[in-house]
């Protein structure tokens, strides 16, 4: 059964897939520290917010905060760099044109609504993690 | 300075004190991002008629009309005149190339640490409502996108961790003719081109050749008038300040800073301060049309030589009036900086752009050309650490040991600059290269460490920059890619299967030469973008061949054409292949089972392994066995990209630079043979790897002297860090000097030394407010320590501290 894309649900199960797939944490043994999404416009009319925490590449905790759009708390929330390695916000569509892989790393980089925060040299050293999170979460039957 | 010689104790900026205010407001300035060319080119492209016209004329269009428009302002002080931006030290934003990445970045671009730059609410808001808005679609890069299919380059190129398309930034990595300019003047290329449309308006012939030429003159044309006017802007603001400046001093300045620019860049200039306005002028022209990216001076020491000798004779010019107008040019040369998005910042740290001038060495005719104009360019040098011009002193057999001497006293005062090259190896291996040998005596280095013929060639020096190791590790697993998490390389075998060293390097080999490939087609479709989108005419009105061909450089107009790129990481995988050839091949202490499993596991758990990677010696060292692998990496590298050609029919040339690229490329690479862990910077450049050359200076130079470098035509780039204790005074200048001579004796290309100690770099990473200037060597350029990225700076403290003995 495909899960809402960003739902407390579809969550869940991003966690209990990357904590049960050996290749993730064979791949992903230096992704350690806490990524923050920003997803907004959601189809159900909010926007969300969400921190994962990682350790080895074990998914640790996946917080979910939603709240109807535009919610400006959200959205002029500074990025805080000891909450967060990187934190990336873009409208639902883009990222999830992203998680499955539609829209290539150069558009993106050039699309004002989608942005990265952080430092990037961190973030670049955290690539096979990333590639490999994503991958898992690629995988997961999906609707928007 | 009154006049007459400069004496050492004279070289000192607070003599200059001109130089010393200019100096200061520059250190000062707060680097701002300048809106102005994006503003300019937009209103013009959004004209109605302009996507009716042919290229070349509409970007010459573009040019005039943005030169016509810029703000013109003349700054307290100065002698050279002609801004490149509106701010004191300004960023300009190129949207049809890859302006565009900052803008997700425009709220946060004042806060990116080192990065960082200044943009008023105004300017953001006009980015984003008028100006980006209008060019997704019409980039570079994505034209270039459409010639590639299935587009594996241009995927590659969007995963940073294989090479990177410098051209899709734009083309400036070259010297234009700036010899000519001073003789005939915009004037007298504006005739020539007049000519030749002349020529061409006789019975109309078939040849449709000639249709293409009518419109590549009338762009000339166009755009050399553009010049012209935008001189006569600032000769009008000359005036307008001459006339309500009550010091009589400045109003004098000023005055004849009206004077010259009624005359250049238009006609012919005839004093040293002429030819230094006019080539400024050309050079901030230059970047409105083009980036602001490694467009090279030249050989200043030897076209300004006959103004230099005439202005000293009749008594208009001293030797200290020439340093202070030398002083103003290297002031003008560092009120820009590169815009880089963070991302490409990582790869690119220190805000490089790199115009470079060269001096000394050979004269086309085989003579020494060190002269008097070399060391008043050292003079300057001494008395003014600026991030600009990047400074190259070449060296030859009989280069004077005075000059030589006098340009290690340089260094040694501060700011890693000059970087010394070899013409003995240089001139060589550009001939191989069909360059004719006068040509090949008169090279010039362009930007870090590229090698070019100036005034004739459009080179494209630093088109590309590849990462090595990733091949390596490619090869030790088959075409897969660790990071990626699949298979993109080709099939080189299963590494368990290799039966000796042969088979490891015929499998690296066989994934460099596929990835070039991918480089190669990603920028041939560049080059075709650039010649089909965005031409360069003014460019192509500076460079030898274009108006006798009537093409623009990007179409082949130049006389010689090339294309230059550049390998990184060639001593991780060199000291790599040592080690898989000691430890696996010949004293068999590890499978290559156990050997992949340490690698997969970034060393945990294998000590041992970890242990006996680290005892076999490193390329660094004088130790064969690393240093073949070292020549055979390059070689590989130089062999692949050599058998392709570019556009323009021209060769690729191969380099070795890396800028920060080996910061960046390592976060794609997993742990090496070498021992380096998983996502650790590789070498800089041609040097061995931090820390790992160990001993001594000789012992390194003579390793990297062993580089067949007759391969290497697009340059290399050498470092090496020295205590500066150990080298202070006339016997450290010695010792310098004698180890630049034999190291280039051995068969050296390049070094480029940088004198702090570790205790100071640490320092001014813990105090950044108390080292404003300090400068550094990083690959190629010299940038400002507190201006880096601190994984730059770790790898710059990370570097081995020669001691002299």
């Amino acid at each position: 059964m495909a899960l809402k894309y960003y739902s407390r649900e579809w969550c869940d199960e991003a966690q209990r897939r990357l904590n049960s797939d050996r290749q993730h944490l064979a791949d992903a043994k230096s992704l350690t520290g806490t990524f923050c999404f920003r997803v907004y416009d959601c189809p159900d009319g909010t926007d969300r917010i969400a921190y994962w925490e990682f350790d080895k590449g074990r998914c640790l905790s996946i917080s979910l905060e939603s709240k109807p759009a535009p919610d400006k708390e959200i959205r002029e929330l500074l990025f805080d760099k000891s909450k967060a390695i990187a934190r990336t916000s873009g409208p639902f569509v883009r990222v999830l044109a992203l998680n499955k892989g539609e829209v290539s790393v150069l558009k993106l980089l050039t699309d004002p609504s989608y942005k990265i925060e952080g430092p990037k040299m961190e973030a670049m050293k955290h690539m096979k993690g990333l590639n490999s999170w994503n991958r898992v979460c690629q995988e997961i039957p999906t609707e928007e | 300075m009154a006049g007459g010689e400069v004496a050492a104790a004279e070289r000192r900026l607070d003599r200059f004190p001109r130089l010393a205010r200019l100096y200061n407001e520059l250190l000062t300035a707060r680097k701002a991002i300048c809106i102005e060319r994006a503003r300019y080119l937009t209103e013009y492209m959004k004209g109605p008629h302009v996507w009716f016209e042919p290229a070349v004329v509409r970007r010459a269009g573009a040019v005039a009309h943005i030169l016509k428009k810029l703000d013109v302002k003349i700054y307290p002080d100065e002698l050279l005149v002609g801004n490149l931006t509106s701010k004191r030290v300004g960023a300009i934003i190129y949207p049809e190339f890859i302006g565009l990445l900052i803008w997700p970045e425009l709220s946060s671009l004042a806060d990116r640490g080192g990065n960082s730059l200044q943009i008023s609410q105004a300017e953001k808001d006009e980015l984003e409502k008028e100006i980006f808005p209008f060019w997704p679609d019409k980039v570079v890069a994505d034209y270039a996108d459409d010639y590639t299919s299935p587009p594996m380059p241009v995927y590659l190129l969007g995963q940073f961790g294989f090479f990177l398309l410098t051209e899709a930034g734009g083309i400036s990595h070259t010297a234009p003719d700036f010899e000519k300019l001073l003789k005939v003047g915009l004037n007298g290329i504006m005739a020539e081109a007049r000519e030749k449309i002349a020529d061409l308006d006789g019975p109309l012939g078939t040849d449709p050749e000639e249709l293409r030429k009518r419109s590549f003159y009338k762009a000339v044309e166009l755009a050399c008038q553009g010049v012209i006017e935008f001189a006569q802007r600032y000769r009008a603001q000359a005036l307008a300040l001459a006339e309500t400046e009550s010091d009589r001093a400045r109003k004098s300045e000023l005055l004849e800073i009206a004077r010259i620019c009624a005359k250049v860049p238009a006609e012919t200039a005839e004093t040293f301060h002429e030819a230094l306005q006019s080539l400024w002028f050309l050079e901030v022209a230059l970047h409105q049309e083009n980036y602001e990216q490694a467009l090279c001076l030249g050989r200043l020491d030897q076209y300004l030589l006959p103004y230099y000798r005439h202005d000293l004779k009749k008594g208009v010019l001293t030797k200290g009036r020439a340093i202070e107008l030398l002083g103003c040019l290297f002031i003008k040369l560092s009120e820009f900086v590169p815009l880089f998005s963070d991302n490409i910042a990582v790869f690119f740290s220190g805000f490089p752009a790199n115009p470079a001038i060269t001096f000394g060495g050979l004269t086309p005719d085989g003579e020494d050309a060190t002269n008097e104009l070399t060391y008043a360019i050292l003079d300057a040098r001494e008395i003014l650490k600026t991030r600009h011009p990047n400074l190259h002193a070449r060296i030859h057999e009989k280069s004077p040991e005075k000059y030589l001497q006098r340009a290690v006293e340089v260094l040694k005062s501060g700011g890693a600059m000059p970087a010394f090259v070899n013409d003995e190896v240089i001139v060589p291996a550009l001939v191989e290269k069909g360059i004719q040998e006068e040509d090949a005596r008169d090279y010039v280095v362009i930007g870090c460490v590229e090698i070019s013929v100036p005034r004739k060639t459009f080179g494209s020096t630093d088109a590309a920059l590849m990462s090595l190791p990733i091949c390596l590790e490619m090869a030790l697993r088959d075409g897969y890619c660790p990071v990626m998490l699949k298979k993109i390389g080709v099939q080189s075998g299963d590494p368990q299967s290799f039966s000796d060293m042969d088979d490891v390097v015929e499998a690296f080999r066989r994934q460099v030469s596929w990835v070039v490939d991918q480089m190669v087609i990603g920028l041939n479709a560049l080059s075709l973008a650039h010649e089909q989108l965005y031409p360069s005419p003014l460019l192509s009105a500076l460079t030898e061949g274009c108006l006798d061909k009537g093409k623009d450089v990007t179409a082949g107009g130049a006389v010689y054409n090339f294309t230059g790129v550049q390998g990184v990481g060639t001593a991780d995988v060199a000291n790599s292949l040592a080690a898989i050839d000691r430890l696996v091949f010949r004293e068999k202490q590890v499978t290559t089972e156990q050997l992949l499993k340490a690698l997969e596991d970034d060393f945990e758990g294998h000590e041992d392994v970890y242990r006996l990677v680290n005892r076999v010696p490193k390329y660094g060292n004088d130790d064969e066995l690393a240093d073949t692998y070292a020549r055979l990496v390059a070689r590989i590298f130089c062999q692949e990209v050599a058998r392709h050609r570019n556009t323009r029919g021209g060769l690729y040339l191969p380099g070795f630079l890396s800028m920060t690229t080996h910061e960046g490329f390592g976060s794609f690479v997993g742990a090496l043979p070498s021992g380096r862990k998983a996502f650790q910077t590789f070498a800089n450049g041609l040097s061995p790897c931090d820390g790992s050359d160990m001993k001594g200076p000789t012992a390194c130079l003579k390793s990297v002297a062993k580089i067949d470098y007759s391969l290497a035509t697009s340059g290399v780039s050498v470092n090496m860090k020295f205590s500066p204790v150990d080298l202070s005074g006339e016997e450290g200048t010695n010792i310098l000097s004698a180890l630049i001579r034999g190291y280039f004796e051995l068969g050296g290309m390049h070094l480029q030394v940088n004198l702090v100690s570790r205790e100071t770099l640490l320092d001014a990473q813990q105090n950044p407010q108390k080292y404003p200037d300090l400068m550094v060597r990083v690959s190629g350029y010299s940038a400002y320590f507190v201006d880096l990225t601190k994984e730059v700076q770790d790898e710059i403290i990370a570097r081995t501290e020669h001691c002299s003995a």
